[in-house]
């Protein structure tokens, strides 16, 4: 189809790249400095896969989009947004791509415009949403997981109980849970990745999408807290599971269950008969 | 035309890209608070005047964050032979329970500080307003300067550890701190 004008989905993805080039620019130049290239690559470049895998989600959406014209106001919104990423402060550059994708969202006339717009929307905010209510509700959010683990533990020993973020023993403390040890980043990793592949694949969340997210929730919940709970059980078990090889494990195996899960919700494997 | 102005879009786009990333790189190197906390800090001088000895510093866990320096108080006072903890949080309220029980001591009293106030339970929402202030006015070069906050925990209620003139011994502690120590105020 031939438009008049400028192709505002080109135009979009310039300023997509740029903003997200922004964001990212510290933690990449940080693994590379730290690892080397080759190091940040196998550690995707200090930015979480789930990260990657929306942003690929993103990228899809856009490549499938018709083209559409842009006009006036879209020059307006995207100098605005360009004005912003010049301040040096990646959450302003977060919430400036956060501004464009509502403001795509509002305006994209194609269904796949608005779907990457919508995930660009839930990545943009969950950096500085999370770092944000980390920090005001710090101990509230410790404490969840810490009253889990407690509650496990005192399953098997009775004199464990739950001090605010500190599991407590007979003997003393446990564990302290800090705030790199809570579920709350992998859940919101595991949901931006859940939605990306959702909103992607279907037309509409269905009910079986809603099963999906809260197969992958609970068992990422129950999981990060059971590992918690092995941690305190003693020093060789906290070692043992609190080590840059468990991790990485850990990691690829939540993310080979939220990819299936989120695959599975959205009915995306093919049915032989 | 349309040629030309797409010729023009990307030279614009390139230049704001390059501007853009190039700030974010040369602003970087923020300094982290946390690092610079955990080194010990030397005994202020208005704790000395108030017969106050610093034991030494311990961490309270096996992370390098959380260090508590710890003081005998009074001992001028053969009978008030407490413990003072004061631990610096930099970041957020995850220490908090250390200093009811640090390393292994129970504590009577507990207390926070922030911009001269003192508050029984962490100011959660007043440092994380604090943090965005300072942030924004350093983003606009008008301040660089912030403060964190300090837990203090006494093992006995006799080294009357609220009453200790905090806003003189926290100004000390930032002057005493090993770097940068003129960027915070209190």
């Amino acid at each position: 189809m031939r438009i008049r004008g400028l192709n505002r989905n080109c135009v979009a993805s310039v300023v997509i790249f740029i903003c997200l080039a922004n964001t990212l620019i510290r933690p990449i130049a940080n693994a590379i400095s730290d690892h080397g290239i080759w190091g940040a690559a196998i550690n995707s470049f200090g930015v979480n896969t789930a990260v990657w895998f929306a942003v690929g989600m993103v990228v899809i959406n856009l490549l499938k989009a018709p083209t559409e014209s842009a006009n006036k106001n879209d020059h307006l919104i995207i100098s605005i947004i360009m004005l912003g990423t010049l301040i040096p402060s990646t959450t302003i550059s977060w919430l400036c791509l956060a501004v464009f994708s509502v403001w795509l969202l509002k305006t994209g006339q194609t269904a796949y415009l608005r779907t990457a717009s919508a995930i660009l929307l839930i990545l943009s905010l969950r950096d500085p949403l999370l770092a944000n209510a980390s920090n005001v509700f710090n101990t509230e959010i410790l404490a969840i997981d810490t009253f889990l683990v407690s509650t496990i533990l005192s399953v098997i020993d009775a004199s464990i109980y739950q001090s605010s973020n500190l599991v407590m023993g007979g003997d003393g403390v446990k564990l302290v849970i800090l705030k790199g040890c809570s579920s709350l980043t992998n859940l919101s990793y595991a949901f931006l990745i859940w939605y990306s592949i959702t909103k992607t694949y279907t037309q509409q969340i269905t009910n079986k999408a809603w099963l999906a997210l809260l197969l992958i929730l609970s068992g990422i919940f129950a999981f990060n807290v059971i590992r918690l709970a092995f941690m305190a059980t003693g020093e060789a078990s906290y070692h043992l599971l609190h080590n840059a090889t468990s991790n990485s494990l850990q990691s690829v195996l939540m993310l080979l269950a939220v990819l299936f899960l989120s695959f599975w919700g959205a009915k995306c494997f093919i049915q032989r008969g | 035309m349309l040629y030309t102005k797409r010729i023009i879009l990307a030279v614009i786009f390139s230049l704001f890209a390059a501007l853009s990333l190039t700030l974010k790189l040369t602003t970087m190197d923020k300094p982290d608070l946390t690092d610079q906390w955990v080194k010990p800090f030397e005994i202020s001088h208005t704790l000395l005047q108030k017969s106050f000895q610093r034991l030494g510093h311990s961490r309270l866990i096996n992370s390098p964050h959380y260090a508590a320096e710890i003081y005998t108080g009074l001992s001028g006072n053969p009978e008030c032979n407490g413990l003072l903890f004061i631990l610096s949080m930099p970041e957020n309220s995850e220490a908090e329970a250390l200093l009811a029980t640090p390393s292994g001591f129970q504590t009577e009293e507990k207390f926070y500080i922030l911009n001269h106030h003192i508050y029984d339970t962490f100011p959660s929402y007043r440092f994380w307003l604090s943090k965005i202030k300072h942030r924004l006015l350093q983003l606009f070069g008008l301040e660089y300067k912030q403060n964190i906050v300090f837990g203090v925990s006494s093992t006995d209620q006799c080294l009357n550890a609220r009453t200790l003139p905090w806003s003189r011994i926290v100004k000390e502690l930032y002057l005493l701190s090993p770097q940068n120590s003129s960027q915070y105020e209190n």
